[in-house]
C-alpha cells in the first residue's frame, strides 16, 4: 500500500547554506536528493511520517573537481555524471564500473553518490570501490566541516557517523592508483538491475613480487560496506604463494559475517567471497 | 461446412517477405491507443480492495470513513455491487473464462488478493486512498499454498489418463535402461508491461468496454452473460495490446468490477490493475510437479514413457495445465501412459501462459531424455533421431508436416555440436570458462479455428479488411495486410486493417499460436469475393471500358482491372467505383476451423530444436546463457521479420523460465511475496544470449493455402530443458527444480573443477 503523501512535508531552500541552516534549526529533517531510495519506500508504503528537505539541484553539491593530488566528487554528483567523467574512467575504473551497475539508467540520472553512501545499504554497489581507493569523506554542517577516512564512516547496519544537521559534502579520492592492480566483481541474480548477492573490490600495489599495498572491500559480506583489514594485514608485505592464498581465504571467511536472505545464502556468500579474493590474488 | 481443399499458393510478392510492422509508427510515436489510454468526459476511477487473508469469510466491511473521503462516489461490496451472473458452460471459443465466480459474489475469501470491494472516485489517487481506508475484518480459516503437489490429494482422487498405449508398467519393469525423476516448475507470472485494464462506458443499457483482451469476441460474450444483457448490448475493443502471453486471453474479475460500477453510476469508469495485483487475480502458470519414467533398450530405442503430472489450481476452478499434450506423439514408443492430476490451493485461478502444457511438459520430458542419453552413453541429438516416429502414434494419423529430424541436424550443424565433448565440465572457452552444451526438441500445436473476414475495396483507392481478431503485439495487423496485399496487389500503405473490436465479423482468439493460420483462408476468400464483385461491377458500369465484357475476360492485378494478360488499358479500381458512383465493393470470407475436429486427416504440429550454450564460472557460481541456436519448423512465415522477433522474445523468456522466474508465496499470509518487477526477476538485456534463429521453410498446405502455421509459442518450448541440460554438461549438477538457483551449483571447497 502506497504511503499517504499528506504524511510528509517537503522544503526546498535552494542553496546549501539555507539547507544547513534549516537542518540546524530542525534536526528532524530528512534530506532527499535523487529520491531513488525514499520514493521507492514511499511507493510501497514503507516510508514513515517524514519532514523532508530537498537537496535536489543544489549546485554546490553537484561537481567533480580535479586537483593535482585528489579528485573531489560532490555528494550531489549523479552516477551518470560519474560514468561520463573522463578522469574517473581513466584513474578510477572501479568506480566507473560500480556506477554503471547502480540501478537503471533512470536511477543513474537521479541517484547521487552522497545518497548512495548516506543510505548505507550493506549491499550498495559503490562503497566497496570507494573503500578500495582509500577515499576520504567530507561532511558539512552549519557549524563547520570535517573530513575523515571513508573507512570510518559506516558504524553498523544503516548506521553512520553523520550527526543531526550534518550532510555529506564530498568524497576525496587520492590520485595515486595508476600503478595499482585493480579488481571489482559483483555477483547478482541477473546481469543488470539486480541487488548484489555479494561484491568485492580490490586494489594492490605489487613491487618485486611483494604486496606493498592492498585494500579489499566488499558488499553484503557484513552489516555494512566494509574494508577487510584482517585479510589485508595477512597479505601485506608478502609474496602471493598458494599457501598464502589458502590462508587468506581462511582469514577472509572468519572476518565476514554474511546472512541468509531472499537474495542468497551465507554459505554461498562466504564461498564466493573467498573465490573472488582468490581470483584477484591469482591475477597479481 | 466441409473443409476447404486448399489451393496452395506458392508464389507471392509480399507473403514471406520480411516486412516492418504497419502499426510500428503508431507505437513509436505514442499515437497507438492502448485500452487504458481511453478517456471520456465524466470518467471516474476504480481501485479495488483486496483480501489480506487467503482463506476465510468477511465478517465486516466498514466503508463509512472511506465514503466521506474527498471525491469518493461509491464503495461497492458483495452487498451492493448489483447483479452479476455466472456464465453458462463454454462452447467452442465462447463463454470461456478461468475464474468463473463473479467478483464480490459472496463473503467467502479463497485466495490472498481476491477482490472484496471496490472504491470509485473522481481521481485515481482518491479512489486508491478510499480503497485503502476501507476496513475489512475476516474470520480466518487455515489456507494451503504449499508447492508440494505430487502425492498430495487430488480433486478427482485419482490421476486422469491423458494418453495411453501398450503396457507401460510391464515395459518399465522389464527394461534394461530406465530413468525415473520428478521435475518441478514454480508458479510463474506473465508480467506483460501493459497492466490489465478496463475502461467501461455505459449508456442507454449498452456497454462499450475498452479491455486488455487477447480475444474480444469471447470477452464480449462473457461480459454480456455476466452483466445479464444481450450480447448486442456489449462491444469490446482492444486496438492494441502491450502484450498478454496468455494472461489476457480470458476476462478477469476486474473487468466486471469496472463494468458493474459504470452501470451503477451511469458514467465511464477506468480500472487499471496494479502491478502487485497482477500477481494475484489475473492468472499465472501454476506450480507443477511432473514424474517422468523412461525405459529404453541398449541401442536407445524407447520402450516406455510414463508421464504423470500434477498442477495446482484454485479452490473453485479446475485449471489443467495439460503438460502431457505432446507426450503421446513426440517420439516413437510402443508403451506410453500420461496422467494428470489437479490439487487445490488457496491461490488465484491459474491460466494459460505462453505454451501452456507443452512448455513445462517438454521441460520435464526433454530433461528426462537428456538424462536417459547420459545413462545410455548416447549423444542426446542421436537419441532423439533414433526415436523419430513415422506417424502420430497416439492417433494413428500421419503428420501433416513434421521435420523434427531436420531441425535437429540443421541445429547441430549451426551450433557446432560435432565438437561437443560429452564429459562433464570438459569444455572451455577462450577465457578458460567452462562451457555446457545442451539440446532439446520441441513441438507446439498447429490448427485453425473459425474465422470470418470482410474485405472492402473503396472509392478512395484503399482496401479495408475487418476481422474480430486482435493484435497482441505479434504482428497480426501486418500479417493480415500482407494476405490482402497478396490477393489484391495493393501496396500495404493502401490497406486499412481493422481488428480488435467485437462488433467486427468474428475472428480467432490471439492464443494457441493459431490466429494467423486461422485468418488466412477467410481473408483470401474475402478478397477474392470483393474482386469478383469489382469485376462484375466493371462489366455493368456505363462509361467503364469493360462494360458488357464477360467477367471471365477480366483480371484484377496490382489494383488495376484489365483484360486478362494485357498490361495496357487497365483501369484503377477506384476509377471504376467513381464512374459507377459506388462507394465500395466488398466480400466476406468464412472458414470453419479444424480445432477439435475428430475427422481431421492429419496430425498438425510445429516442431523445433533448441541448442543452448551456458558459460559457467565455478569460482563465483556464475552462469550465463551465452548462445542459443533455434531451428523452427512452423510452416511458411508470412512475415519472417515479425516471426523472428517472436522466436527471439520466446528464447529470452525461456532464459527467464530456466534461470530467474518464480512467484514465491509467503505461506504465512498466503500472498505472493515478490509481487513487483524489482523482486520478480525477469531476464534483462544483459542476460540475453546470442540468438540464432532458423526457419525451415516447409509450407503446411494441409492447414491453409499459404501453408502458414504460427510461431507465438514454440520458441519457448524446450528452451528451459536445453539450458538445464547444458547446465548439467557444464557442472554435473542436474537441476530438476526451476529456476536454476546458482547457490545450488556452488562447488564445495576442495571439490573445484578448475
Amino acid at each position: 500500500m502506497r504511503s499517504d503523501v499528506r504524511d510528509y512535508t517537503l522544503t526546498a531552500p535552494g542553496s546549501l547554506d539555507a539547507v544547513l541552516s534549516a537542518l540546524a534549526a530542525n534536526p528532524r529533517l530528512t534530506p532527499i536528493a535523487g529520491g531513488t531510495e525514499l520514493m521507492v519506500a514511499l511507493g510501497v508504503g514503507r516510508l514513515g511520517r517524514h519532514e523532508l528537505i530537498s537537496l535536489d539541484g543544489l549546485k554546490e553539491l553537484r561537481f567533480i573537481e580535479e586537483r593535482p593530488e585528489t579528485l573531489i566528487l560532490g555528494a550531489g554528483a549523479t552516477f551518470t555524471d560519474i560514468r561520463r567523467n573522463a578522469a574517473i574512467a581513466r584513474e578510477f575504473p572501479l568506480l566507473a564500473q560500480t556506477a554503471s551497475w547502480t540501478g537503471s539508467i533512470a536511477n543513474q540520472n537521479r541517484g547521487t553518490l552522497g545518497g548512495n553512501i548516506a543510505n548505507a545499504s550493506p549491499a550498495a554497489d559503490n562503497p566497496p570501490a570507494l573503500l578500495a581507493y582509500d577515499a576520504s569523506i567530507e561532511l558539512v554542517s552549519a557549524t563547520g566541516r570535517r573530513t575523515l577516512p571513508y573507512d570510518e564512516f559506516h558504524l553498523g547496519y544503516k548506521k553512520t557517523v553523520l550527526q543531526p544537521g550534518e550532510l555529506i559534502y564530498a568524497i576525496h579520492l587520492p590520485r595515486r592508483f595508476a600503478q595499482h592492480r585493480q579488481y571489482v566483481r559483483k555477483v547478482g541474480t541477473r546481469n543488470a538491475q539486480a541487488i548484489a548477492k555479494i561484491a568485492l573490490a580490490a586494489t594492490a600495489l605489487i613491487d618485486e613480487a611483494m604486496v606493498r599495498e592492498i585494500r579489499l572491500a566488499g558488499a553484503s559480506l557484513i552489516d555494512r560496506p566494509v574494508r577487510l583489514h584482517a585479510t589485508e594485514a595477512l597479505l601485506l608485505g608478502k609474496a602471493i604463494t598458494p599457501e598464502l592464498r589458502t590462508q587468506a581465504a581462511a582469514v577472509l571467511a572468519s572476518e565476514i559475517k554474511p546472512i541468509d536472505d531472499i537474495r542468497s545464502t551465507a554459505k554461498y556468500r562466504i564461498a564466493v567471497a573467498c573465490n573472488l579474493l582468490d581470483e584477484f590474488l591469482l591475477s597479481l | 461446412m466441409e473443409q476447404q481443399t486448399p489451393q496452395p499458393i506458392t508464389e507471392s510478392k509480399i507473403v514471406g517477405v520480411p516486412t516492418p510492422r504497419i502499426d510500428g509508427p503508431l507505437k513509436t510515436t505514442g499515437t497507438a491507443m492502448y485500452s487504458s489510454d481511453h478517456h471520456f468526459p465524466g470518467l471516474v476511477y476504480a481501485w479495488p480492495v483486496t483480501a489480506t487473508i487467503a482463506s476465510g469469510t468477511i465478517s465486516g466491511i466498514d466503508s463509512s470513513s472511506a465514503e466521506k473521503m474527498p471525491g469518493v462516489l461509491a464503495i461497492y461490496t458483495h452487498k451492493n455491487i448489483g447483479p452479476l451472473y455466472r456464465t453458462p458452460p463454454s462452447a467452442g471459443f465462447s463463454m470461456i473464462l478461468d475464474e468463473r465466480r463473479p467478483p464480490l459474489e459472496d463473503e467467502i475469501v479463497r485466495y490472498y488478493g481476491q477482490y472484496v470491494a471496490v472504491a470509485i472516485a473522481h481521481t485515481v489517487e482518491q479512489a486508491r486512498a478510499a480503497a485503502e481506508a476501507v476496513k475489512v475484518t475476516y474470520n480466518k480459516t487455515p489456507h494451503d499454498t504449499s508447492d508440494k503437489l505430487l502425492d498430495t490429494p487430488t480433486i478427482a482422487g485419482k490421476l486422469k489418463e491423458v494418453t495411453k498405449r501398450g503396457d507401460t508398467a510391464a515395459a518399465l519393469a522389464g527394461a534394461a535402461y530406465k530413468h525415473d525423476a520428478v521435475y518441478s516448475t514454480p508458479t510463474e507470472t506473465h508480467n506483460p508491461i501493459e497492466l490489465h485494464a478496463s475502461v467501461a462506458v455505459y449508456k442507454d443499457g449498452k456497454f462499450t468496454l475498452y479491455e486488455t483482451s487477447q480475444a474480444v469476441v469471447n470477452h464480449r460474450d462473457v461480459m454480456a452473460a455476466m452483466l445479464g444483457v444481450p450480447p448486442e448490448n456489449v462491444q469490446v475493443i482492444t486496438r492494441f495490446l502491450g502484450s498478454g502471453f496468455g494472461g489476457k486471453l480470458w476476462p478477469w474479475p476486474h473487468a466486471l468490477l469496472a463494468a458493474a460500477s459504470a452501470r451503477n453510476l451511469n458514467r465511464p469508469v477506468k480500472l487499471v490493475v496494479g502491478r502487485s495485483m497482477m500477481f494475484q487475480s489475473v492468472g499465472h502458470r501454476p506450480a507443477i510437479d511432473q514424474r517422468v519414467q523412461l525405459a529404453a533398450d541398449k541401442s536407445g530405442k524407447l520402450l516406455a514413457i510414463q508421464h504423470d503430472y500434477v498442477n495446482h489450481t484454485s479452490m473453485l476452478d479446475d485449471y489443467d495445465e495439460g503438460c502431457a499434450e505432446s507426450t503421446g506423439f513426440m517420439y516413437s514408443c510402443p508403451n506410453v501412459l500420461a496422467t494428470s492430476g489437479l490439487v487445490r490451493r488457496n491461490v488465484g485461478t491459474p491460466t494459460s501462459m505462453r505454451g501452456p502444457g507443452a512448455v513445462p511438459g517438454l521441460y520435464a520430458l526433454e530433461s528426462a531424455m537428456d538424462e536417459l542419453a547420459t545413462k545410455l552413453n548416447i549423444d542426446p541429438v542421436q537419441l532423439r533421431l533414433l526415436n523419430e516416429p513415422e506417424k502420430d502414434e497416439s492417433t494413428g494419423q500421419p503428420f501433416s508436416s513434421r521435420h523434427l529430424k531436420e531441425c535437429l541436424t540443421v541445429g547441430a550443424e549451426k551450433f557446432g555440436w560435432a565438437k561437443r565433448n560429452p564429459a562433464v565440465g570438459s569444455m572451455k572457452d577462450a577465457e578458460g570458462r567452462t562451457l555446457g552444451w545442451g539440446v532439446a526438441a520441441c513441438t507446439w500445436i498447429a490448427t485453425r479455428t473459425d474465422a470470418e473476414v470482410n474485405v472492402e475495396l473503396r472509392q478512395d483507392g484503399a482496401a479495408r479488411v475487418a476481422c474480430g481478431t486482435q493484435d497482441i503485439g505479434t504482428g497480426t495487423y501486418t500479417a493480415v495486410a500482407q494476405m490482402v496485399a497478396h490477393e489484391t496487389g495493393l501496396p500495404l500503405q493502401r490497406i486499412d486493417v481493422v481488428i480488435g473490436d467485437s462488433g467486427l465479423p468474428p475472428g480467432p482468439i490471439s492464443g494457441g499460436s493459431w490466429a494467423t493460420a486461422s485468418v488466412v483462408p477467410a481473408a483470401l476468400q474475402a478478397a477474392q469475393q470483393a474482386r469478383k464483385q469489382l469485376l462484375s461491377l466493371s462489366t455493368k458500369t456505363d462509361g467503364c471500358p469493360f462494360k458488357d465484357k464477360s467477367v471471365d475476360e477480366l483480371e484484377f492485378v496490382d489494383g488495376v482491372v484489365r483484360i486478362k494478360g494485357q498490361s495496357s488499358g487497365g483501369v484503377p479500381f477506384a476509377e471504376i467505383l467513381k464512374t459507377a458512383n459506388v462507394r465500395s465493393v466488398s466480400g466476406t470470407g468464412k472458414s470453419t476451423g479444424l480445432f477439435g475436429d475428430p475427422n481431421q486427416k492429419f496430425s498438425f504440429h510445429s516442431f523445433g530444436a533448441q541448442f543452448a550454450e551456458v558459460t559457467w564460472q565455478p569460482e563465483i557460481a556464475r552462469l550465463h546463457v551465452s548462445r542459443v541456436v533455434t531451428v523452427i519448423d512452423a510452416g511458411r512465415m508470412i512475415n519472417p521479420r515479425a516471426a523472428r522477433n517472436q522466436i527471439e522474445g520466446a528464447v529470452v523468456m525461456g532464459v527467464g523460465m530456466a534461470m530467474l522466474e518464480a512467484t514465491e508465496y509467503d505461506h504465512r499470509s498466503g500472498g505472493p511475496i515478490n509481487a513487483s518487477l524489482a523482486d520478480y526477476i525477469v531476464a534483462v538485456n544483459a542476460d540475453c544470449p546470442n540468438i540464432d534463429v532458423t526457419f525451415l521453410d516447409y509450407p503446411d498446405f494441409n492447414l491453409n493455402p499459404l501453408g502458414a502455421r504460427g510461431v507465438g509459442e514454440i520458441g519457448l518450448a524446450g528452451i528451459a530443458a536445453a539450458i538445464t541440460n547444458a547446465v548439467h554438461h557444464a557442472t554435473g549438477i542436474r537441476v530438476r527444480n526451476l529456476p536454476v538457483r546458482i547457490e545450488d551449483l556452488l562447488v564445495a571447497p576442495g571439490n573445484k573443477t578448475s
